[in-house]
């Protein structure tokens, strides 16, 4: 039984025209043109059934509302996978390809494979939305792009196992993950044979690759006595009970603890859950962990405007970055319900 | 220095009248055995188990696994430790292959970790391929007999040192089946590039001693980065700390016999010139992670190193000694290949290492600590499966709403890698690597 392939062209390989018909909006053709009859011929496990038009500069300027018409266009029809692409060097249609891509990914709940040159901006959009496979840098390449787009879409809809990134062809997706060397390949054996080759001056391969880290900017300097406070922590102090059961480490989950008419946090009350320190001292001081005492006299002295009456809490012990960021996200929602401009982070 | 280790290999185990091995068969009298691990009376209730590869069995809280071996000579096991201090690296010592001595608890903590001998986790770490004498062992002091997390293990340590020595004595008089030489004495070595290994080990983080490894005998907590002989270190100048995970933490067992120093070794003479080993430390302090890194580029300049190899035996915090190591030793000009394993999460999607530096440009990576695994039932639990119950373990839970408690009904386990013993091969060992998808 044939599975069901919907690709995504821009205006110029649908055959709708150039740059003069870049506005064109999104338009939905039953069976295939150009690349798409291109893909169409090579799958073994897929049948292209419908092509997606759309111009690149409609695409540019009315992201939102084009999505929102591929979505209404996509809506009943029955389909395994959106094909997207190849962009080549063509940042406008590989941003279109990534924007088209992740939005039927999310909406579909379907996976998504398109093609692009390394430097095409629309690579590091939605990684983990797509498969992107390292692609050609002009149009001369669609012989090359469009075998490596079929064979990973046939493998994906013959339900094979999807190798790491290096194995299949595509831009790594943000995901690491451990498989099985033959037993002989021991890490003892690889560190030692990487240190030769990096003594000798020949070229080597580390086996884990480091980008340079996105950074956020440290927020500027600002009157405390004007500013509406919280203190957020991961320093993994909560109620003695633990309610919510913040675990010792490698948390996906917080706590938020009323202060109300609490001047200080008292041993015995308060436990630190946090397996990454010696818990003795916050067992001992709740304080040193949540500092609610000095906070109070700042309040009272008002070098603190508002003192915001909710603690949060969580372990930031082998807790992941995607977890991070999402608790912060839900705590951020807390905290701007009660307009607060200054948070207090404290650590383990 | 050169060590001489004759190997014994074991091809069963039984408890009999006497302690002896013949024609590959160790007999262990249980009653000397107990009083050889217990000669003050520190552990209660102390039983004795046979565990081989293949049997439907689960080991779980282990607090030590240690290999079995003794000296000829007379000197201790492990110097400063299990008898007097005496100089270890030198001279001539049996061990006995194919085999661990193995302590288990009944109460879980921080550093204690589990094995299955068959079924899916067993295909996971080098410690399921091989035959455990196992005690299971209360302590007297009630203490330690509770679900705090952090626990010494002081006696299990201890214990499990002291019978690796008694059993060890069932070969003296013996020939052994092979020696393994380590000779660093080597000639040809010296117009070699020199290489060091940093070994990263756990030697800080909490207040009070009792907690890390011990270096002939006295804990490392306030330990200076210092500089061993390797021989010292496969010949029991340092016993495990009872604080790492039990996934990526390095056993006195893997000290005894880690696949990287053997490996440096196996190079040594031919394309490298080996001098030793570093220690480096994880203090929780920033200003002593600090100093533990220059300490380590100064003694490497001292050495007048070419290269090291720098091995990560604990996360999180300890992950930034691992990097800074590694980037004060290439700005001091030594050329650096890292290993260590790596943390991508449940759904492979976190950021790998708590710190992260281009200038790391040469890592090997053992795998992923934090792997889900479902794990079927036993037939037979030596030890206490009620400890997963208790959050006492990194790896195992009483409760979480996405996987549900640990333990299920029929005995089955949800747990994370993190509580398999000897999961990440740090010594070396991993077959593991973890890949870009």
């Amino acid at each position: 039984m044939m599975k069901k392939v919907i690709m995504y062209l821009n205006q110029f390989y649908g055959g709708i025209g150039g740059e003069d018909k870049a506005d064109y909006e999104p338009s939905l053709l039953e069976g295939v043109v150009g690349p798409s009859k291109a893909l169409d011929d090579m799958l073994t496990a897929g049948t292209v059934t419908y092509t997606i038009l759309c111009g690149d500069g409609y695409m540019a300027s009315h992201t939102e509302e084009a999505l929102e018409k591929i979505g209404r266009l996509l809506e009943g029809l029955e389909f395994d996978i959106l094909a997207a692409g190849p962009a080549f060097m063509s940042g406008r249609y590989g941003v279109s390809c990534a924007e088209v891509c992740n939005y039927v990914h999310k909406r579909f709940k379907i996976p998504a494979v398109t093609c692009m040159f390394e430097e095409n901006p629309g690579r590091e959009m939605y990684p983990q939305s797509m498969y992107i496979m390292a692609g050609s840098k002009s149009g001369a390449g669609m012989r090359k792009d469009m075998p490596k787009m079929a064979a990973i879409i046939d493998k994906i809809l013959k339900g094979e196992e999807i190798l790491w990134a290096e194995a299949e062809g595509y831009f790594p997706r943000g995901f690491r993950w451990q498989i099985q060397l033959p037993k002989e390949q021991t890490a003892a054996k690889r560190t030692v044979a990487m240190l030769k080759k990096k003594l000798d001056g020949e070229p080597f391969e580390t086996e884990l690759p480091i980008d340079a880290e996105e950074m956020v900017p440290i927020a500027p300097p600002r009157d405390a006595s004007k500013s509406r406070v919280a203190f957020v922590s991961t320093g993994g102090l909560v109620p003695i009970d633990n309610p919510d059961h913040i675990p010792s480490a490698a948390s996906t989950r917080f706590g938020r603890y009323d202060l109300s008419g609490k001047d200080v946090l008292k041993s015995g009350e308060w436990k630190s859950v946090h397996g990454g320190y010696d818990q003795t001292y916050a067992n001992e001081q709740p304080m040193l962990a949540m500092p609610l005492d000095a906070i109070r006299k700042l309040e009272a002295e008002g070098k603190i405007g508002y003192f915001h009456p909710w603690f949060y809490t969580t372990t930031g012990n082998q807790t992941n970055r995607v977890n991070s960021v999402r608790m912060a996200k839900e705590i951020v929602e807390y905290l701007k319900a009660d307009d607060i401009d200054t948070v207090i982070f404290g650590s383990a | 220095m050169k060590l001489e280790i004759g190997n014994f290999y074991v091809k069963d185990i039984v408890f009999g009248d006497k302690t002896s091995y013949k024609d590959g068969i160790l007999t262990v009298n249980q009653k000397e055995a107990v009083e050889a691990l217990n000669p003050e009376g520190n552990l209660k209730n102390v039983e004795l188990y046979i565990v081989r590869p293949g049997e439907k069995t689960r080991i779980l809280p282990i607090k030590e696994i240690v290999e079995a071996r003794v000296r000829p000579d007379g000197r201790a096991l492990f110097p400063g430790q299990t008898g007097q201090m005496a100089l270890s690296g030198d001279g001539k010592i049996y061990a006995l292959k194919n085999m661990a001595v193995t302590a288990v608890g009944v109460y879980a903590g921080n550093g204690d970790g589990m094995l299955d001998m068959d079924g899916p986790a067993a295909e996971l770490t080098y410690f399921s391929e091989m035959m455990h004498l196992c005690f299971k062992a209360e302590n007297t002091d009630d203490s330690e007999n509770v679900y705090n997390p952090y626990k010494k293990n002081t006696y299990y340590r201890l214990g499990a040192q002291l019978l690796a020595e008694y059993i060890g004595k069932a070969v003296l008089g013996q020939e052994p089946q092979e020696w393994e030489i380590f000779d660093n004495t080597t000639e040809g070595a010296a117009d070699l590039p020199r290489v060091a290994m940093v070994l990263q080990i756990s030697a800080a983080f909490v207040k009070e001693p009792g907690f890390v490894c011990r270096l002939y005998g006295q804990d490392v907590i306030n330990l200076v980065p210092t500089m061993l002989n390797a021989n010292e270190l496969l010949d029991g100048a340092l016993c495990a700390d009872t604080l790492f995970f039990a996934s990526f933490k390095l056993y006195t067992y893997d000290y005894q016999n880690m696949p990287l120093i053997k490996e440096l070794y196996a190079e040594h003479g031919k394309g490298l010139n080996f001098v030793g080993v570093f220690l480096d430390v994880n203090p929780a302090v920033a200003d002593l992670k600090v100093r533990a890194s220059d300490r380590i580029a100064v003694m490497a300049q001292m050495m007048k190193l070419d290269g090291a190899v720098v091995v990560n035996t604990g996360n999180g915090h300890s992950e930034i000694d691992f990097f800074t190591t590694i980037i004060k030793l290439e700005e001091a000009g030594v050329k650096c290949v890292g290993q260590c394993m790596e943390s991508p999460g449940h759904g492979g999607g976190m950021q790998s290492k708590v710190m992260l530096d281009a200038r790391a440009d040469a890592i090997v990576s053992t795998g992923a600590d934090h792997v889900v695994l479902n794990l079927p039932a036993m037939d037979k639990v030596i030890g206490e499966i009620d400890s997963v119950n208790h959050d006492g373990y990194p790896g195992a839970w009483a409760y979480d709403p996405e996987y549900g408690p640990s333990l299920h009904e029929d005995g089955s386990l949800v747990v994370d890698s993190l509580i398999i013993a000897g999961h990440d091969g740090n010594a070396g060992w991993s077959h593991k690597v973890c890949k870009s998808y």
